[in-house]
């Protein structure tokens, strides 16, 4: 039995729901066993040089839940691309927003 | 049309240096202001910064120049290559290969490195950019830029 209020337990199967319906990722960090996320990966300019080079700003939204501890700097596959975890933005209720640097070298620093 | 600049030539001269096979990167522009795509894993980009007329005994020196020419070495990480590793690689492949003549083919007396700048930026991909000034000595026609 939930001890959640009703609305709290209403909200907790809607996010549930809404990152069910707009997957579009699996996500493993560390290891881990698969997630569905919620991902994209936005156009960016990295700030170098007087003409700077164009990047992209990876992100994925997965369950608080499936967060672990002091996840910045652990290794996220992400649809069988290797990231790492570069800052995290929970919503404070179900979600996390994770942000991602693209790991081509395969070195963690 | 009238004929480049001495100070274009120069900056023309260079890029072509890194342009000779094998290229130093296969990306090498010239005064280039969009940033550089995705698709390039290095660029290199060159263009001419300050000319100054050289001076002896406190008087200008007609037609002696110290030219600042300015190099952007662009890298981003890569399939096994930190992008310092890319960079660094990038950057010293650039000066050997200006250092292997620097008169570039008898255009100007002597082109030296003056300074250096590192940017490093990370926005999802690690970007990095080396800024060489070089300082290229040379001469032009007594009131002439040729």
């Amino acid at each position: 039995m939930s001890l959640l209020p009703p609305f709290a337990a209403y909200e907790a199967e809607l996010f549930q729901a809404t990152r069910s319906m707009l997957a579009n990722a699996t996500v493993s960090i560390d290891g881990a066993p698969d997630v569905f996320g919620i991902f994209d990966a936005p156009g960016a300019v990295g700030s170098v040089g007087a003409a700077g080079m164009a990047t992209t700003a990876p992100t994925v939204v997965i369950a608080t839940a499936a967060v672990p501890d002091a996840p910045v700097g652990r290794q996220a596959l992400v649809n069988g691309v290797l990231y790492r975890i570069a800052d995290t933005e929970p919503d404070g209720v179900h979600d996390t927003r994770l942000f991602l640097d693209l790991n081509k070298s395969g070195v963690l620093s | 049309m009238t004929a480049p600049t001495a100070f274009m030539q120069i900056a023309r001269a260079v890029a072509d240096v890194f342009k000779a096979e094998p290229a130093v990167s296969p990306n090498v522009f010239r005064s280039r202001s969009r940033v550089v795509a995705r698709q390039m894993d290095t660029a290199i980009v060159v263009y001419q910064g300050r000319a100054q007329r050289t001076e002896a005994d406190g008087t200008l020196v007609p037609g002696v120049w110290d030219t600042q020419l300015v190099v952007e070495h662009y890298a981003r990480e890569v399939q096994g290559a930190t992008v310092e590793d890319a960079l660094d690689a990038l950057l010293q492949s650039a000066h050997d290969r200006l250092a292997e003549d620097p008169t570039l083919n008898d255009l100007v007396a002597d082109c030296e490195l003056a300074s250096l700048n590192w940017d490093y930026d990370m926005d999802g991909e690690q970007t990095a950019c080396a800024t060489a000034v070089y300082v290229v000595q040379h001469a032009t026609d007594h009131g002439s830029l040729t």
